[in-house]
């Protein structure tokens, strides 16, 4: 595999960590389990900032190809 | 179409019902991750222990091994991908060996999917990235066909409720499993929750008797109702006595009767027991026929340092036939090494009844170890749980309360000839420690200025008296 489908399995295995998420997030909050969503929501902060930055990566990696 | 109110309550009725059946099926369902994901196998867990699962996890391929290894599962989730392997490596290695375990093999990589299953055994099944929280769940549902549901069938084990694996817990099993198959009377001596109760459910477990296991707490019913209770009674025997009633001993017939704080049943009713232990036979109030029963009799105190005879609380008559079997059941504090396990199996069934995952720090748990706890197991249990209703999700902080002292040799323990000042220095230090050094919370508690802590930590230091962390007041 190389460097770009390394990436992309990164970023599947995160977005799909955040989808999962929201919806545990959706089902606490009809709970209402407000901190936990919290929780989740700070959880969810830092790993789109993750996926963001491995987005641009691809990007370049496209860029420069 | 407009839909009425009572269809709607109809069919929420009905999907509360559904719910209900599928948290039932699923409940108690032991559930693998092997995922190096946080983040998602942090949600996927909450998802599946709100559907009642006991859910464990595994990074790498080396811990989902001893995982595998150590314990059951129902089902396990293993990520194709893992830091230190192959999930399909770990399938193909176990699959053959836990026949009733369902494996679902989870990629990213529609490719690299298609030649894993040329390389997997059929029954595996296959997740792809993305997945929902349906997906998750259609796995789970049909990893666990109906009526399968671990925590609602009865386990076969009479000790099941009993943690912890000390000397002393494993002497009470002995005795239980010697006396139990045996007719004979079993008196249970032990403080507030040590688990008299548990050790007669157990007894009857063992005991092969068919028929019910009936308990009587012998301090809560009135004086005056409490022969009724035991006994029965025939029909106009008082007033009010409209119909004849069995009592306890007649409708445990072929099973086990527990006296819970026999010592409290009054004196004048104690000659009317040690009939029925020595006879086998039971007359109800106002009747002359003697009824026999087939019933093990187990009694129980918690008055294990007094001396029942003597202080007139029982007859010796009594005494002595009770006595045939006693057991002890040792305090908490005669084996704090269970505490670890204790602690682990509340957080557990907390966590598995709420949906959470509070964890106990190390340090707490060796404080609690600290504790007399006078309330024994009971006192402990509810020490736990308050403390997971206040934690963030991880108990970092002791319980507040005086008697954390008492574990440092400064509470009621202390040995008579110990100086006041002694004393206090005991309970400065201790509280000290328990606040991690800190001087203002510790000097706040003690209820003295900080000058004070400084100037009594000085003159511990001048005499030396002061260990050598704390060296510097």
């Amino acid at each position: 595999m190389s460097a770009r489908d390394d990436t992309l399995h990164d970023l599947n295995d995160r977005l799909n960590g955040i989808m999962i998420s929201v919806e545990l997030a959706m089902r606490l909050l009809q709970q209402k389990e407000t901190r936990e969503v919290g929780q989740i929501l700070t959880r969810l902060r830092e790993d789109c900032v993750v996926c963001t930055n491995l987005v641009g990566e691809l990007r370049q990696t496209r860029r420069d190809e | 179409m407009a839909r009425s109110s009572s269809d709607d309550t109809d069919l929420q009725e009905r999907v509360q019902q559904e719910v209900e059946g599928t948290e039932r099926s699923t409940r108690g369902a032991r559930v693998l991750i092997v995922d190096d994901n946080a983040n998602l196998v942090a949600s996927a867990r909450k998802l599946l222990e709100m559907a009642g699962a006991d859910v464990h996890v595994a990074g790498t391929d080396r811990l989902a091994r001893k995982s595998l290894t150590d314990r059951k599962y129902d089902l396990v989730f293993v990520d194709l991908m893992l830091p230190d392997g192959s999930g399909l490596d770990l399938v193909n290695d176990y699959y053959e060996d836990l026949a009733d375990t369902r494996f679902v093999l989870v990629t990213g990589h529609p490719r690299l999917a298609e030649a894993a299953k040329s390389a997997c055994p059929p029954s595996v099944t296959f997740l792809s990235k993305p997945f929902s929280a349906s997906d998750l769940m259609d796995c789970l549902h049909r990893a666990m066909p109906a009526g399968v549901a671990h925590a609602e069938v009865p386990s076969d084990d009479p000790f099941d409720r009993w943690v912890g694996s000390s000397e002393a817990l494993a002497q009470v099993k002995r005795q239980i499993r010697s006396v139990a198959p045996l007719n004979t009377t079993v008196f249970l001596l032990g403080e507030s929750g040590t688990g008299k109760e548990l050790a007669a459910d157990a007894i009857h477990r063992l005991s092969g008797r068919q028929g019910p296991f009936l308990t009587i707490n012998c301090g809560a019913i009135p004086e005056s109702l409490i022969a009724n209770e035991l006994f029965g009674h025939e029909k106009g025997s008082y007033t009010g006595a409209n119909r004849s009633q069995p009592g306890l001993f007649e409708r445990a017939h072929g099973g086990t009767v527990l006296l819970d704080e026999v010592t409290e049943l009054p004196l004048e009713h104690q000659p009317h027991l040690l009939r029925v232990l020595e006879t086998r036979t039971v007359t109800r109030i106002g009747g002359s026929k003697s009824i026999p029963v087939d019933v093990r009799v187990v009694a129980a105190t918690n008055r294990v340092d007094q001396p029942l005879v003597q202080d007139k609380v029982l007859r010796e008559d009594l005494f002595y036939r009770l006595m045939v079997f006693p057991i002890v059941l040792p305090p908490l504090r005669e084996r704090t090494g269970d505490i670890p396990e204790i602690v682990q199996a509340v957080l557990d069934a907390w966590n598995r009844e709420h949906g959470t995952n509070v964890t106990c720090a190390p340090e707490v748990i060796k404080r609690l170890e600290q504790h007399d706890w006078p309330g024994n197991v009971r006192e402990l249990k509810h020490t736990v749980q308050r403390l997971a209703i206040l934690s963030g999700g991880r108990i970092t902080e002791p319980p507040d309360f005086f008697d954390d002292f008492v574990g440092n040799g400064a509470g009621p323990g202390v040995p008579v000839g110990t100086s006041i000042r002694e004393l206090e220095r005991r309970l400065i230090m201790a509280t000290l420690e328990h606040f991690n050094g800190d001087r203002t919370r510790t000097a706040a508690t003690l209820g003295i200025s900080q000058k004070t802590l400084y100037n009594r930590l000085k003159s511990y230091q001048e005499q030396g008296e002061l260990p050598a962390e704390r060296s510097t007041p």
